[in-house]
């Protein structure tokens, strides 16, 4: 076919842009920001999610997406404030008008302020689900004196973010469109979870890619690709050891840029004879044969990539784990290559929200107050603050806050301060899009700190367990409803518009006005100038020479422009200029500047299995969209997963309700038996609670019925020690057959 | 480094920049012939969008 006549018949491909009735949205109801189309029905109402026209993103979506406006039109949306009248927890409301909320907030505020200190204010919030608050959060809580903010990206991309930093100056992305060979440690993109990562990894194959992948079990993923490590949860920083042994023993890497670029690998090697293959077979329970078969795999490919992946996030050895992924990737040398990991560094036509978060005005005083500082450092301003001179001097950017996660505070320190009052008092707290008494470790601890509080404020689009507990609920917007260019918080080198198609229901606000509005009422009204949200747009994207208006109108996605091996101009963001395999942040800090394995709390005949939390199921993302029929009868119960072997001894068949059952907590969920389960492991699905059982009387929708955050305890033998973060990947665990499901569920999560 | 391999990486590099050149050009709301003639080059080398299948029918049984 002549070169014409696929250009004749590509032009009938596809629409060419959004119609006039639709508009350009990233969809929020997930955290991986696909851009799709919306359109509005003759009432004014969202009617349809579609996909993207232009081919390149057209696959990326999935029935999340699609069932957006059964989110948005939901008829339990919050529509106005509401102030708690019964005791807290009681789930007794009286309406207010916005106006009257926020003048007693910023009241009740000041007076906890003005009593406690500055620090005696905490804010939990997570930016992928509320997206437009646009640094505001803690430029608030910077100007007030506050150091205590929080996110659920703690647990997830913020703290690897963090690490990455301490090892390279920056939070690469992996460049799956060239590359060669893909390494997902646990990591399991599907049709309708991460669906561009998915996608992306399908193309990756289509090219020639290899896939290794490291899961206990034998994930979608795993099933599909070239080598499958059944590695025993929680071992993946042994399983790197290993890998780096056979890489430096076969002379496998790329001695140039190690040469060149690198400081430590003396000592580096040293620590990596104390891993032989037979001691890291020993710990993952991988066969030595397989684990030099991967590494060669991975080490003599063209080029490759081991993408971010939550499993790293959330175990004991995390810091170690995600700082060796960083040195398998600089050690290959696919540092900024082609089809390797890119640092795109911030965008240059948009001004982040590291530099809106206003960090210079918090204190030192202040900073040394942020709550897990001392223990735990490695993404707080301690840590992070000795990266500032080699940010300045390579991205431009004395604060580099890639994916909001590099200048928190611990999140067990912080409701633990808040339940024991210990090393002060916090007694005010914020939480904005994140339902948090479900999202983080030890539930009972959060519980005990919400109670403790004198003000809580939520700012939610549906009534949670956490904003039960709440003294004032103030009604979030939705994606469709509000204007937005996402920059993904520095991480993706990538600029996507997000167009408002409907108005928000009735009192419904952005948390930008929300920061706002109290600053202003608090006297910060000049650091918070902008009238709208426009105007902040037109503010970020001044560096482009566009106004907000002008972008939607001739572009709807900018990428930056490929540049690679960009250190050669400027070196790493590191203080030694180098990546650096021998942190000199950790060694100053106190910790062992070198990447180790920790073994994790032992199973014993009273907990013999290994228990993974934190799993995402393809209809919910984290705690939400329970409410929402169309994906709630896709996955109408909690359901465990365990191995044939395990369900027979234990007596257990599908269906079975049964108690998961550690020394801090039980979740009660459904059997299913499952031959891809490694045996001696259950997985159990994170964020279950049942809006349906809204009864008004402190039982919080069944917060404590089906979550996964009471059972990993967040007590010292159970955390990371650089981060703070909890072994959800293999903690022990027993699984007990109940006698009956548990009182009051309905019918469709009895029979589902 | 050989020379062999620092020619491919940086044909390698030049491809890739030349992508992401083309794919900007692309994602353009207003039509110029430069961003014309970028689209049927991504559609000619990723094909028509596909009709979204019934798994993400929500009115379809489960």
């Amino acid at each position: 076919m002549a070169l014409i006549d696929l250009i004749r018949k590509s032009d009938r491909l596809g629409a060419r842009k959004a119609g006039t009735d639709e508009k350009y949205v990233i969809c929020t109801i997930c955290d991986i920001s696909c851009q799709l189309r919306a359109s509005v029905d003759e009432n004014g109402k969202l009617d349809k999610i579609r996909q993207h026209d232009n081919p390149a993103f057209s696959k990326h979506i999935c029935y999340k997406g699609t069932a957006a406006p059964h989110v948005h039109n939901h008829k339990d949306r919050l529509r106005v404030p509401l102030k708690r009248v019964g005791e807290r927890g009681e789930d007794k409301w009286e309406e207010i008008s916005y106006e009257q909320a926020m003048d007693e907030i910023a009241d009740r505020l000041s007076a906890v302020v003005d009593e406690h200190g500055p620090e005696a204010f905490a804010v939990s919030t997570s930016g992928w689900n509320t997206q437009t608050t646009h640094g505001m959060d803690r430029r608030f809580m910077n100007l007030l004196g506050s150091p205590n903010w929080t996110s659920g990206v703690a647990l997830c991309a913020g703290n690897t973010a963090a690490v990455n930093k301490l090892t390279y100056g920056w939070f690469p992305l992996g460049d799956f469109m060239n590359t060669k060979c893909v390494v997902l440690f646990g990591h399991n993109p599907r049709k309708h979870s991460w669906s561009p990562i998915y996608h992306m990894i399908e193309d990756a194959r289509a090219n020639g890619a290899e896939v290794i992948v490291m899961d206990p079990r034998v994930s979608e993923q795993a099933a599909a690709a070239d080598l499958h490590l059944s590695l025993r949860a929680g071992t993946d920083a042994a399983m790197c050891l290993g890998w780096l042994n056979v890489i430096i023993e076969e002379e496998l890497y790329d001695k140039t840029f190690v040469d060149e670029w690198t400081v430590g690998f003396e000592e580096l090697l040293k620590r990596v004879e104390e891993y032989p293959l037979s001691r890291v077979s020993e710990i993952t329970g991988v066969e030595p044969e397989l684990i030099a078969r991967a590494a060669r795999m991975y080490a003599n490919a063209d080029s490759a990539i081991i993408p971010w992946t939550p499993i790293t996030d959330m175990q004991i050895s995390s810091t170690s784990a995600i700082r060796l992924q960083c040195i398998l990737r600089a050690l290959t040398g696919n540092i900024d290559v082609v089809g390797g990991e890119i640092f795109h560094g911030f965008h240059p036509d948009y001004i982040p929200e590291s530099e809106l978060g206003a960090h210079d005005n918090l204190s030192q005083a202040q900073r040394d107050k942020q709550l897990g500082s001392q223990d735990h450092p490695a993404y707080t301003y301690r840590a992070q603050d000795m990266l500032g001179d080699a940010s300045e001097r390579v991205w431009g950017h004395r604060y580099a806050d890639i994916v909001m996660g590099c200048y928190m505070a611990n999140p067990s320190a912080m409701f633990r301060a808040m339940a024991t009052e210990d090393p002060y008092k916090v007694k005010a707290f914020f939480t904005l899009g994140n339902n948090t008494l479900l999202s983080y470790p030890n539930q009972h601890q959060i519980y005990a700190g919400l109670m403790n509080q004198d003000l809580i404020v939520a700012h939610e689009i549906f009534m949670t367990p956490t904003a039960m507990l709440a003294d004032y609920v103030l009604p979030g917007d939705v994606f469709s409803e509000r204007n937005y260019v996402a920059d993904t918080w520095g991480w993706t080198g990538r600029l996507q518009l997000s167009q408002k198609a409907v108005e928000p229901p009735e009192q419904a606000t952005s948390t930008f006005e929300f920061w706002r509005d109290l600053a202003r009422r608090m006297g910060m009204t000049e650091h918070f100038p902008w009238e709208s949200l426009e105007d902040v747009l037109d503010y970020r994207l001044s560096p482009m020479g566009k106004t907000f208006e002008e972008f939607g109108r001739d572009e709807y996605f900018r990428f930056h422009d490929a540049n690679f091996r960009k250190y050669r101009r400027t070196g790493f963001a590191t203080p030694s200029g180098k990546v650096e395999l021998y942190s000199s942040v950790l060694d100053e800090l106190g910790f062992d500047p070198l990447p180790y394995y920790r073994e994790g709390p032992a199973i014993s005949d009273e907990y013999p299995y290994y228990i993974f939390t934190g799993v995402r199921e393809d209809p919910f993302f984290q705690t939400g969209q329970r409410q929402v029929e169309v994906l709630r009868r896709r996955s109408p119960s909690p359901k465990i997963f365990m191995h044939p072997t395990d369900a027979k001894r234990d007596g257990l068949i599908d269906g079975d309700w049964v108690d998961v059952e550690t020394a801090t907590g039980s979740v009660a969920a459904k059997v299913l038996v499952q031959e891809t389960m490694k045996e001696g492991h259950i997985r159990v699905p994170h964020g279950w609670w049942y809006p349906e059982m809204r009864y008004g009387d402190s039982t919080l929708s069944g917060a404590f019925i089906s979550s996964d955050a009471v059972l990993c305890p967040d007590s010292k033998e159970f955390l990371d020690y650089e981060q703070g973060i909890p072994h959800f990947k293999g903690f022990p665990g027993r699984v007990v057959k109940r006698s009956a499901p548990p009182e009051g569920l309905s019918q469709q999560t009895l029979l589902g | 480094m050989t020379v062999l391999t620092r020619v491919k990486l940086t044909l390698e590099e030049f491809r890739a920049r030349t992508l992401v050149s083309v794919a900007n050009r692309s994602f353009t709301s207003k039509q110029t012939p430069a961003s014309w003639v970028s689209l049927k080059l991504v559609q000619l080398l990723l094909g028509k969008p596909e009709e979204l299948d019934a798994d993400f029918d929500h009115s379809s049984p489960m």
